[in-house]
Formats: C-alpha cells, sequence, structure tokens
C-alpha cells in the first residue's frame, strides 16, 4: 500500500524517530511505512492520520488507486 | 524538548520489561555454573556463564543499534515488531516440526521406539490444534 506518510512528515519538518516517538512506534516501523514495505494497522492508520490532521483515505492508497 | 522519565517509552515499551531479557541471560548464566560446578566441570561452567554474559551485553550495548538485536532484546516492541516476532516463532516451529516429524519417522523405519520425538511431535501437535482453537474463537 502507497502512503503519503513521507511527504506529510517532512512538510512537518519531523524525523522518523520523532514521528515514531509521536505515534508509539519505532522509526524503523515508520520508514518500513513510508517504504511500503509494512501496512499499519487500522488503529495505526487512524492514528497518523489523524496525527496530520487528516482522513486514513487521504493518508494511505491501495496500490491500484489513482494518487 | 523536556523529558521525564516514566516506567513506560514512547514506542510502549515498559522499562522492566526491556531488562527481562538482559537479566534472563544472567539467570542462565547462574544456572549454567550452578549446574556445571554441580558436576565438578569448572571448565565448562565458566565457557556457559560466559557465553550467556556475553549475549546479554550484546543485547545491551547494541540494542540501539540494530532492529534484530532490539527484537533479540525485546526493545522497543510495537506492531510491526510484533508481526516480525511471530512471524520467525512460525518459522522456527515449521521448523521444528520438521526435524521432530523426520526423527518420529527415522527411528520408526529403524524399529526403535521415537522416545523423545514421539513426545515432541504428540505435544506439539495436541498444542497446535489447542491453540488454532483457541485463537479462532478469539479473533
Amino acid at each position: 500500500m502507497r502512503s503519503d506518510v513521507r511527504e506529510l512528515r517532512t512538510a512537518k519538518g519531523l524525523s522518523q524517530q520523532a514521528l515514531g516517538q509521536a505515534l508509539g512506534v519505532s522509526r524503523q516501523t515508520i520508514n518500513a511505512i513510508e517504504q511500503g514495505r509494512y501496512d499499519p494497522s487500522l488503529p495505526l492508520a487512524i492514528r497518523m492520520a489523524r496525527f496530520f490532521g487528516k482522513t486514513v483515505e487521504e493518508v494511505f492508497h491501495a496500490d491500484d488507486e489513482d494518487r | 524538548m523536556p523529558t521525564t522519565r516514566t516506567d513506560e517509552r514512547s514506542d510502549g515499551t515498559k522499562d522492566g520489561r526491556r531488562w527481562a531479557v538482559p537479566v534472563l541471560c544472567v539467570v542462565f548464566a547462574v544456572a549454567y555454573a550452578a549446574v556445571f560446578l554441580a558436576h565438578h566441570r569448572p571448565a565448562l561452567a565458566a565457557a556457559g556463564a560466559g557465553v550467556m554474559l556475553a549475549y546479554g551485553a550484546v543485547l545491551v550495548i547494541f540494542s540501539g543499534r540494530s532492529e534484530a538485536v532490539a527484537l533479540l532484546r525485546d526493545d522497543g516492541r510495537d506492531e510491526r515488531r510484533t508481526v516480525i516476532t511471530t512471524k520467525a516463532a512460525a518459522t522456527t516451529f515449521y521448523l521444528l516440526v520438521t526435524l521432530s516429524v523426520v526423527m518420529l519417522f527415522t527411528q520408526l523405519a529403524r524399529g526403535v521406539d521415537p522416545g523423545t520425538w514421539g513426545v515432541v511431535c504428540t505435544v506439539g501437535g495436541f498444542g497446535f490444534v489447542v491453540s488454532l482453537i483457541w485463537e479462532s474463537r478469539r479473533s
């Protein structure tokens, strides 16, 4: 699954470590989500979306979905 | 940014929990030393305890630099690391099942009592079925 996490994070001027701390996950997990190697659980996806003030659909995109 | 010391880190790992595996290493080191010393084998006692203490030290020193080591230490658990640990445990389980079944049939083919391998296969199979039923009702 693709996501806009990297763009949203850098727009806020946050490091992966800082975002991980804010969301209660490791830096490596943030990196894996940004790389599309790991699909977060629904609770984590909702936490991430709320953190950026967006909906889950605005942050995460199915692979067959246009951006 | 000001920080306050709490018993839980931002990634959800409680301080006590992240020291559980290193403490277990020390306990194993003492157990190794006690068992071998009881059998009057001081060299093996020192080697066994030394290996466990060295392993514990590696976990403490390198868990901040390597995610694999952090996983071994159970440091910084989050949902992705839980998935990784579960997959690793499943892979290990399948390896042990394969070994146990191969050894069971090898012993049977040789006309020998399978002994421990039979017990391992029985307990493993029974445990797997019970776990499946339990988890299917929980999830």
